[in-house]
């Protein structure tokens, strides 16, 4: 009757992940790592792995002996580890630990300046492509333009981004409404502040930023990294044989980063 | 008397786990260290990591589980059935067979040992290795979900992987005719699968402890492959990624290499294959998914320990250069 202490620690890191993914779900921070549209799966994840749980405790006191049914392994004999604590099985242990413990004891922080910096910002779509969906896109900008100003929120972001950038010449002197935060790009020519958001097709391994450059930029004190709601008029910069949608800034306010700080697109 | 007090014992601790857990429920919060103490990259890096996992976990556990279920019910004397004696029908059949067989790159090389072993011709072990992993209903489903529930990726990484493998498996078939494993004493062993006697809840358990197993076999590789993966999200900024390989013969082996080096789990790496959909052509994104699951690191290094290290080299190049030269003639198509 002994312990084997490898069964064990196994069993414990099989409940440790299904309680390290409900929590996550419980509190919410699942947004901070992926889709909404995808929650789903890791649920699922979640409850296998808690069925998985309750396989392994029996083989927690089995004895060596009647570990394996080596009846089903093959004429190599079997990958089945050898028991104990080696410094191999400790190594490999060890190795699924770490998203456990990285998992819970740091903050999870939200992308910001320097990662959007790092992944690049896209300010206008480089591939024209006047296709069949034109007619659709026809449909969007007459409704667009028919607004007063534009406001690019949690929805509309991900709705409007694609045409402004696409089209930016018929929405020149057009009124937008955007929330953002604030990055000096140092790939621009000039020293000018950007106002960006990340959008997450996936989890936030794909996230990928776009915005707009605020033309004005110097006239403001904007902090870099910082949140800010402004409103500003959209017009046209030419660049390399190509026109780039900027904003020139009427006002804007501070505010907290917003507890959906990624556009689910 | 005994086995019964292990019973009770087994059941002890497992509750003393199950009170734990709700202790972290209440008290996850008071973990958390402050942000000040970590740098903001490392943080950074921590956010990506956990999301690839998370993200690949659920395919990995149902991967492992249908893998448990074909190890405990299905034979091999079942699956070589299926593959006919004439050389050309063999090709097509054991690449078509691996396509319908959802297996991980990590998890078929055992079992394509255990089938070469067991009189399977090379080549067509070559066949069901390179498709099991690429072409499987899995994988599809992934790839179909990864990039925004559209199905033209997945199907040109099925229809260009399938070729590619068809063509490997006829030019393995010309050039080895012996079995090239590495003989070691168990070779001289042989092993009667009696799984028909073995009642069918013991049969589940078996299979059940299969894929926990295997989950801590293959776990590891996954972990260390959303590191790396991690690793170069944080530090390295796409815009030099793009700067290494210019044009689409450099931009496809840069994503070649990438596959190779991160050693994703097919069913996970077209959500990574789907984060460069933004800057890079397709020919070069389906490079990474379809070199992938052919060949990368970790593959490499359990291919060694079976066969022979000319064989494996062989491969190696093989499959380099022809999904490489399949890639380029049917750029303009893609």
């Amino acid at each position: 009757m002994t312990l084997q202490k490898r069964q064990a620690i196994k069993a414990l890191i099989l409940l440790l992940f299904a309680s390290f993914i409900f929590i996550l779900h419980k509190t919410g921070d699942i947004s901070y790592f992926i889709h909404p549209n995808y929650l789903h799966f890791s649920q699922i994840a979640s409850v296998i792995f808690l069925i998985l749980f309750f396989f392994q405790v029996p083989r927690i006191f089995r004895p060596t002996e009647d570990e394996y049914d080596h009846i089903y392994c093959g004429p190599w004999g079997c990958y089945h580890e050898e028991d104990g604590l080696s410094i191999k099985t400790m190594l490999s242990i060890g190795i699924i630990m770490i998203p456990l413990l990285s998992g819970f004891i740091m903050p999870y922080k939200i992308f910001g300046a320097d990662e959007a910096l790092k992944r690049g910002i896209q300010y206008s779509d480089l591939d024209h492509k006047l296709t069949s969906d034109d007619e659709l896109a026809l449909g969007v900008i007459k409704s667009l333009m028919r607004q007063p100003f534009i406001r690019l929120d949690d929805k509309g972001f991900s709705d409007y981004i694609g045409i402004i950038s696409e089209y930016p010449e018929v929405f020149e002197g057009k009124e937008i409404e955007m929330e953002g935060f604030i990055v000096e790009d140092q790939y621009l020519a000039k020293k000018q502040k950007v106002i960006a958001r990340f959008q997450v097709t996936h989890c936030i391994a794909d996230a990928h930023a776009s915005g707009f450059i605020l033309e004005n930029s110097n006239e403001f004190h904007l902090k870099d990294n910082s949140w800010i709601r402004m409103k500003g008029i959209l017009k046209l910069r030419k660049e390399k044989q190509q026109y780039i949608p900027v904003i020139y800034i009427n006002n804007f306010e501070e505010i907290d980063t917003p507890k959906r700080p990624y556009i689910f697109s | 008397m005994r086995s019964s007090a292990n019973h009770y014992l087994s059941e002890l601790i497992g509750f003393i786990f199950l009170g734990f857990c709700m202790l972290l429920f209440f008290f996850h919060e008071g973990m958390k260290l402050s942000i000040t103490l970590f740098s903001d990259s490392l943080l950074t890096f921590n956010v990506v990591f956990i999301s690839i996992l998370l993200e690949a976990l659920p395919f990995v556990l149902i991967g492992v589980v249908i893998s448990g279920i074909i190890q405990v019910f299905v034979s091999e004397e079942q699956i070589r059935k299926f593959i006919p004696r004439n050389k050309f029908l063999a090709i097509i059949m054991s690449c078509l067979v691996g396509a319908l067989f959802p297996a991980c790159e990590c998890g078929i090389v055992p079992i394509v040992r255990r089938l070469v072993g067991k009189g399977m011709p090379l080549f067509a072990g070559v066949g069901f290795l390179l498709t099991g992993p690429l072409i499987n209903p899995i994988v599809i489903f992934s790839t179909y979900m990864a990039f925004g529930e559209d199905t033209k990726m997945a199907l040109l990484r099925m229809i260009i992987g399938l070729i590619v493998a068809l063509f490997i498996t006829a030019t393995i078939c010309i050039l080895f005719k012996n079995n090239q494993l590495k003989i070691t004493k168990d070779s001289f062993r042989s092993e009667v699968q009696e799984n028909e006697k073995q009642p069918l809840p013991t049969r589940l358990k078996a299979m059940i402890e299969h894929a926990i197993d295997e989950f801590f076999d293959m776990g590891k590789f996954l972990i260390i492959g959303a590191i790396l993966a991690a690793l170069v999200q944080t530090f390295i900024s796409t815009k030099s990624i793009l700067d290494l390989g210019e044009g689409l013969l450099g931009s496809t082996l840069v994503m070649m290499g990438l596959a190779y080096l991160l050693s994703l789990c097919s069913e996970a790496d077209a959500f990574i294959a789907a984060s460069f959909d933004h800057l890079l052509p397709n020919t070069s994104l389906l490079g990474f998914l379809i070199y992938g699951p052919m060949l990368d690191l970790k593959n490499t290094i359990m291919l060694m320990s079976v066969f022979k290290f000319r064989f494996v080299i062989t491969l190696t190049i093989l499959i380099t250069v022809t999904v490489l030269a399949v890639l380029l003639l049917a750029h303009p198509l893609i």
